[in-house]
């Protein structure tokens, strides 16, 4: 029989799930921009390392303004490795640890929208469980 | 609803809120311990991937200061060890907090008469 005890667990767990879906929305815009920024460092890194792109670059300063600036050595990247430590390496280590981290990125984006996708079929099963009982609730006359 | 509750076991049900934020920002302070021990974690690994000689730099503020392989290692090592013990402790209070909350769930579900209290710590 259905009771308003049961929609109030009913409602509960739609709050917790639909909460649940929203951090993991929140995670995969994250990681989406995380994977952006390695592609664009990645795509930095070669096309430095070309002999034919000039050693003098415009250094991004904000609101679209640009300083001159020269780059002395195109062949060594300096990336980070996490814990506020970074590490200088040549083009190709560069290129591989970021291709690396964005394949475990890939990865996990696919863990979190397969994940997403479960928590999206339970907040549709609870909100058909929840209008069920809701009109069996109508239905029952008050005792 | 509360107000017909006699006062010892409003500020029974109060505690137990009480014990809920708590385990709550426990589980926050702990969830955040365990990236930051995992991120210490990874940084080692990659470290130890790399030539005696690497030059290392550590973030100071907004610049990069230039160090050597030997100390962040010894520094991230020191780090990680931190975050472990600290992370101990807090799985200690975590489980203090658990307890204490279900004692109180209990005492709570039998003054009122077997009736249903607040759901988990």
């Amino acid at each position: 029989m259905a009771s308003e005890q049961e929609v109030r667990v009913i409602l509960s767990q739609l709050q917790q799930s639909e909460a649940e879906a929203r951090a993991y929305e929140q995670q995969m815009e994250i990681v989406s921009f995380t994977i952006s920024e390695i592609e664009n460092a990645v795509v930095a890194v070669e096309a430095l390392s070309k002999p034919d792109i000039g050693k003098e670059t415009l250094i991004p300063i904000g609101a679209n303004s640009f300083v001159y600036g020269t780059i002395p050595q195109t062949n060594r990247v300096i990336i980070g490795l996490g814990a506020n430590v970074s590490a200088e390496v040549d083009v190709t280590d560069a290129v591989s640890y970021l291709t690396e981290r964005k394949k475990k990125l890939t990865e996990m984006q696919g863990q979190f929208a397969a994940r997403l996708n479960q928590i999206g079929s339970q907040i549709y099963s609870l909100q058909s469980k929840l209008q069920t009982v809701q009109s069996q609730l109508k239905a029952t006359p008050d005792v | 609803m509360s107000a017909e509750l006699p006062p010892q076991i409003q500020n029974q049900v109060a505690q137990l809120q009480q014990l809920q934020q708590q385990a709550q920002a426990l589980a926050v302070q702990r969830s955040q311990l365990e990236l930051a021990l995992n991120e210490a974690k990874q940084t080692l690994a990659e470290l130890d991937k790399l030539d005696e000689k690497a030059v290392i730099f550590k973030t100071v503020g907004t610049i990069l200061v230039r160090s050597n392989k030997d100390q962040v290692n010894g520094e991230l090592t020191e780090k990680k060890e931190t975050y472990e013990v600290r992370l101990k402790s807090l799985e200690r209070q975590e489980e203090r907090v658990q307890t204490r909350f279900q004692q109180l769930q209990q005492q709570l579900q039998k003054a009122l008469g077997g009736g249903t209290a607040p759901q988990g710590a």
